[in-house]
């Protein structure tokens, strides 16, 4: 008899909350049912009916139309900000720790004093120094700030493998420096790199929002989920569901992600 | 043809503490002392001394690991390799054992130069099949991770993906000593099956004296550093010439 592997309820729900938003993502890309920056003077603040699902804003617009374009602005910001700070950091990461030496101390002490910074605080002060008001501006700001963290847990892992005996066969078969870096040695921090992307997501998915909050990410009219409740928040009383639809859809998506790393350790 | 596989003249190995910041402890620890010998090709030696005595010393200097040391180090050996004491560090965690048999024939050159990938796939394939078939495992292992397997078939594998860099010198640093005895007993009649099909020297190095009575042609015993004596196994363990020796032979109950 074939032994059934079980997953952890964990990552069940997590994957079901996950794929719903990923979807959600995707239909925003192609299709909103309203122009999501068209303004209608008549359904200022209106309730949530039939016709607006969630309701609509001060100016009109269709909450959910902008919920669905705003999740894929915070999710593709989010995600392109984990690329680069995962990317970087794992190279950083890999050759200090592979190496090491007075090169592994100079990054590192560089990396300390940025990783001493609140990632926030940090990708504000770059954000100011690229300039506000692109998009792409925030990208980078977040990715920068993002990089310490993983070059900080791939250097470790990277000490800890490699004095492996299979790295020393290794080197003795005479498999080149940087093949071992890749090919033999990054695989097995696979599981450690996963876990910290999915948290590394969440912190960005949060940043963003709290970027766009303070004025300084997405710009008006173009929608994310943190530029949302920043309007929304003169609102909170007369049209409770312009906040509370994309702070739901910010919870939902941090949950999710949160699920699926927690189910996979 | 040269006789000698391996020479090694005054060879002296000094680890220094280089300390650090806030550090200042410069300590130099003089862990092999004036070693000498020669090994004859297609000879099994053995190594014998107690932990910490610079037995893995002396095979990381030969192997070229240890890169500082003073003396004349002559191998006659184009891909030294060695096998490992413990079997869950030896093999790659991440790769499937297929993988791992086929890393070392990547570096190979193969016969015909201009093969085509495909072919070359095929070779690299039935090299491992011949290799595995000849250490005594299962091909279908190929499929699994190194966490399936148990320690003494790790070992095997270990064994077999340091024959498969196509050497003629192998060192075993303490192979057997995390088995147990009965999978000892067989990886040593591994061992001693591919010298005698294969003609590859071995440099043994163990503390247990049993193991290198039945494994090895000729002897050295060494401690702290120094190599105390050595010559041909029955010599040795009659006629011990040191009470350090006689001492390791009571100890394993082979004094008579």
């Amino acid at each position: 008899m074939k032994k059934r592997k079980t997953y952890p309820p964990n990552l069940i729900i997590g994957v079901i909350i996950t794929s719903v938003m990923i979807l959600m993502i995707l239909v925003g890309f192609f299709y909103t049912p309203y122009d999501p920056t068209k303004m209608d003077s008549s359904v200022k603040l209106a309730a949530p009916s039939l016709e607006h699902i969630m309701g609509c804003d001060n100016f009109g617009r269709d909450i959910f139309s902008r919920v669905l374009k705003g999740m894929g602005n915070t999710f593709l910001i989010a995600f392109a900000t984990i690329v680069i700070g995962a990317a970087s950091g794992v190279l950083i990461g890999a050759f200090t720790g592979y190496f090491g030496g007075w090169l592994d101390e100079i990054v590192m002490r560089i990396n300390d004093v940025v990783f001493a910074f609140p990632s926030i605080l940090l990708a504000l002060v770059f954000v100011s120094i690229f300039g506000t008001g692109n998009k792409y501006n925030v990208v980078w700001a977040l990715g920068i700030a993002f990089i310490p963290s993983f070059a900080r847990i791939v250097r470790g892992e990277f000490i800890k493998y490699r004095d492996m005996d299979y790295v020393k066969s290794a080197k003795l078969a005479g498999v080149p420096t940087l093949r071992i870096i890749f090919v033999h040695i990054l695989p097995n921090t696979a599981t450690v790199l996963t876990s910290s992307i999915m948290i590394g997501f969440n912190n960005a998915v949060l940043a963003e929002a709290g970027m766009s909050y303070l004025g300084i990410g997405v710009q008006p009219p173009d929608a994310s989920l943190g530029s949302m409740l920043s309007e929304a928040q003169s609102y909170l009383f007369s049209a409770p569901g312009y906040a509370i639809f994309p702070g739901l859809m910010i919870i939902l998506l941090v949950l999710g992600f949160s699920l699926v790393a927690d189910g996979l350790k | 043809m040269k006789e000698n596989i391996l020479e090694v003249k005054d060879l002296n190995v000094y680890y220094t503490n280089k300390g650090g910041f806030l550090k200042h402890k410069n300590t130099k620890q003089h862990v092999l002392k004036n070693v000498s010998f020669t090994m004859r090709k297609g000879e099994v030696l053995g190594l014998v001394g107690e932990s910490g005595c610079g037995k893995t010393s002396l095979a990381k200097a030969i192997l070229g690991m240890q890169k500082q040391f003073d003396g004349e180090i002559q191998l006659d050996c184009p891909n030294p390799q060695m096998v490992f004491q413990d079997p869950y560090a030896a093999l790659n965690p991440a790769k499937k054992i297929g993988w791992i048999l086929e890393e070392p024939l990547r570096r190979r050159k193969q016969g015909d130069g201009g093969a085509s990938q495909e072919k070359a796939r095929d070779w690299r394939r039935n090299q491992v099949d011949e290799m595995l078939e000849r250490v005594g495992i299962d091909i279908k292992i190929k499929e699994h991770y190194p966490a399936e397997l148990s320690g003494g078939q790790r070992q095997r594998i270990a064994i077999a993906s340091a024959l498969l860099c196509d050497t003629g010198f192998l060192i075993a640093d303490e192979p057997v000593s995390a088995l147990d005895v009965t999978i000892q007993a067989q990886i040593i009649k591994l061992l001693l099956k591919l010298h005698k099909e294969m003609g590859i020297s071995i440099l043994f190095i163990s503390h247990d004296l049993r193991v290198v009575y039945q494994m090895c042609d000729r002897v050295m015993i060494m401690q702290s550093g120094v190599i105390l004596e050595q010559g041909t196994v029955e010599d040795i363990y009659e006629n011990p010439k040191t009470d350090y020796t006689k001492l390791l032979l009571e100890a394993a109950d082979l004094a008579d």
